[in-house]
């Protein structure tokens, strides 16, 4: 691919246009933006951006945010390298730079797939299975399916995807659901800082809700008021859960507050599985020395003898 | 509903067109419901108003596909058809094969062959059921499969052949003079469920009269509360169906029950949630147990358990045997005081062992 690209050149600034919203698929945040800053006032610049002629403007292609953290620094002269290859081989190529900095999320490479298409005019069934596992997905067309759904949503729900703040494990989940329910549940959750496994578990209880009650996810949101839900993402996750799993859920707080009165030492702790699953329960000691543990040892000996366990029997068996 | 089923056409394979379960079948088929021949290569028929008889060109008899850290009860299944004409809401060939046509194997005497080889292998009794994938007793009007199976198993009285069923259509069945280890066996639920998710069955009252012939022509019979489902009002709707039951047929008529509840794989939400919106049933407080499937969660488990124990022993006696379907042993445990091995629940539903697994003491 090397012959495709032109020998490096200074031009200057002022000739060279933007294409972040054409050729860029990767986000940065605003840690990475100041590092790239920094690094290019210390160093200067030390790799040429690439561009591409478009309509006879020399536009770039790869390097948007260095020409930004460039001009940002009053840079003039730009060191680049004009791309003379076809636009399938540019695309090729913007994909292998990015590689190189290590694998594209969920996001990056709905974006990928999304600005590829439109700009090469290719069908994306004829896209080369090995181009699918540059991206990291499996060898098949089918593949494709999450990040295009991904890439038909719009910002800011498709960048949240590109900065990993959204799992690709929900992707398949809303994919299912009808189109309204899957933006109403990404919008109640803007801004909520969630780990993937409770993210998930917020788009799940939010769906079926709604499904159970025959309802859109709008109409859920607006009766049990949580469309501007006030509290964290923890809180919400939780008040959700709560309309999921009532019963559940009241068992859980029931357990905690039967835990709670036991007044157990420091360190004991009674659990149960998901569920309750099993009809066990689990009985934990955490001690630093063998005469903590053996003063705990005896004190739950003796709160069990006493009776003092009996409200944690209907958890049992 | 109408106990005799018939397809809205028949579709049968050129290879198996001048089998004799082919020509028998078409002697009693109503003359104005088409038939073609489907040659080799055209595309197989869809839709399930569509019968289709065709040659089974792999084994016909299984083990039962149990779930992993469940019991076992020992169960074959006898596949002679595939696909189902009732419209049950929850049934998983609902939503895994929905385009299949009522599919039926013709060449019987393979499966014969091979259930004949296996037979002598099995050294103690094996229950074994032709309900998996299909309804046993439909189509049998048209099949006669229950006369096929009376001669099947009637020179093997270690097999107990059970024909699982939601009809009340028994015509053929008692015609075939069935052998004792022929045991008939319907789902049951509340009417108003069935009315709702069981479409196109027979109502409870026609699957119970239906069982009282079949037990009053000295044959036993076999009920599955499967899936039980917490609809409002739960215990009353299902004690009345227990007491139907024995209103009915006399316990000792009884060859067992099931109870299972309504369980699924976790995907089974994520991949047709928003097509059962509105549909409460499957969006009850499901978790997932240690074998993935989602399942009413632990206490309110084993509170329809117990229910159900309590409900046979004091409408039909302790002796009616009473298993658990995809339940582990801590549920059977918890649920019935039995504390089971494995082999425990086969030997005990098979009649070779009592004892200790007596129920509910």
């Amino acid at each position: 691919m090397a012959e495709a690209v032109g020998e490096i050149e200074q031009v200057l600034r002022s000739a060279l246009a933007l294409g972040g919203a054409r050729y860029s698929f990767t986000l940065k945040g605003p840690e990475e933006r100041n590092s790239l800053n920094d690094s290019l006032q210390r160093q200067g610049q030390l790799t040429p951006l690439l561009v591409v002629e478009d309509e006879g403007v020399l536009t770039v292609a790869a390097g948007s945010g260095r020409l930004a953290a460039l001009t940002f620094g009053g840079v003039e002269n730009i060191w680049v390298r004009r791309f003379l290859g076809s636009r399938i081989e540019l695309w090729d190529r913007l994909l292998e730079e990015q590689l190189t900095g290590g694998p594209l999320n969920t996001g990056e490479v709905a974006l990928y797939i999304k600005k590829r298409l439109a700009d090469t005019g290719e069908d994306v069934k004829e896209f080369p299975l090995e181009l699918l596992e540059r991206l990291g997905l499996p060898p098949r067309h089918s593949a494709l399916d999450d990040p295009l759904w991904i890439g038909s949503l719009e910002p800011p729900e498709l960048f949240r995807y590109a900065l990993g703040e959204l799992p690709a494990k929900i992707t398949r989940i809303l994919m299912k659901a009808k189109r309204d329910d899957a933006l109403a549940i990404l919008r109640a959750t803007r801004g909520m800082r969630l780990g993937a496994n409770k993210i998930a578990e917020v788009v799940k209880c939010a769906l079926e809700c709604a499904w159970r009650d025959g309802i859109s996810v709008s109409e859920l949101l607006d009766s049990e008021e949580l469309r501007a839900f006030e509290g964290d993402g923890e809180g919400f996750r939780a008040a959700l859960r709560k309309l999921r799993y009532p019963t559940v859920t009241s068992w859980d707080e029931h357990f905690s507050e039967d835990v709670r009165a036991l007044k157990l030492p420091d360190g004991v702790t009674v659990s149960h599985s998901p569920g309750f699953e099993g009809g066990r329960l689990r009985l934990t000691f955490a001690f630093s020395s063998f005469e903590e543990l053996g003063g705990d040892i005896g004190e739950v000996s003796e709160m069990l003898s006493t009776g003092a366990f009996a409200g944690l029997e209907k958890y049992l068996g | 509903m109408n106990s005799q089923l018939t397809p809205a056409a028949v579709v049968i394979d050129r290879g198996v067109a001048e089998a004799p379960f082919t020509r028998s079948l078409l002697s009693r088929l109503p003359k104005n419901i088409p038939v073609t021949i489907r040659e080799d290569g055209s595309p197989t028929p869809k839709g399930k108003r569509t019968l289709f008889i065709t040659r089974e060109q792999g084994s016909f008899l299984k083990k039962c596909p149990c779930s992993p850290g469940v019991v076992e009860c020992g169960y074959y299944v006898f596949t002679l058809g595939f696909q189902c004409p009732f419209a049950c809401s929850y049934c998983f060939l609902r939503f895994y094969a929905p385009d299949e046509p009522l599919t039926l194997y013709a060449n019987l005497e393979d499966a014969a062959l091979e259930f004949r080889a296996a037979a002598k292998g099995w050294k103690r009794r094996i229950r074994v059921g032709t309900g998996e994938f299909t309804d046993s007793l439909a189509l049998d009007h048209l099949t006669q499969h229950s006369a096929y199976l009376s001669e099947l198993v009637r020179p093997l009285p270690n097999v107990l052949m059970e024909v699982k069923t939601k009809s009340g259509n028994v015509e053929a069945l008692l015609a075939a003079d069935p052998p004792k280890n022929l045991i008939a066996a319907w789902s049951v639920n509340p009417p108003s469920f069935m009315a709702n998710d069981e479409g196109g069955t027979a109502t409870l009252d026609e699957r119970l009269r239906a069982a009282g012939r079949y037990a009053e022509a000295g044959r036993k019979v076999a009920f599955h509360f499967d899936p039980v489902v917490m609809v409002e009002g739960w215990r009353e709707k299902y004690l009345a169906v227990i007491a139907g039951i024995f209103d009915a047929v006399k316990p000792e008529a009884v060859a067992w029950i099931s109870v299972g509840t309504l369980r699924f794989p976790k995907r089974f939400i994520e991949e047709w949630g928003a097509k059962l919106s509105g549909n409460p049933l499957f969006f009850d407080e499901f978790v997932p147990s240690p074998d993935g499937k989602l399942r009413y969660f632990w206490p309110r488990r084993r509170e329809i358990y117990r229910f159900f124990a309590s409900g046979i022993k004091e409408l039909g006696g302790k002796e009616v045997p009473l298993y658990l379907c995809m339940e582990s042993n801590e549920m059977y445990s918890s649920a019935f005081g039995w504390p089971v091995s494995e082999g425990d629940v086969e030997n005990f539903l098979t009649g070779m062992a009592r004892g200790p697994l007596l129920p509910y003491d």
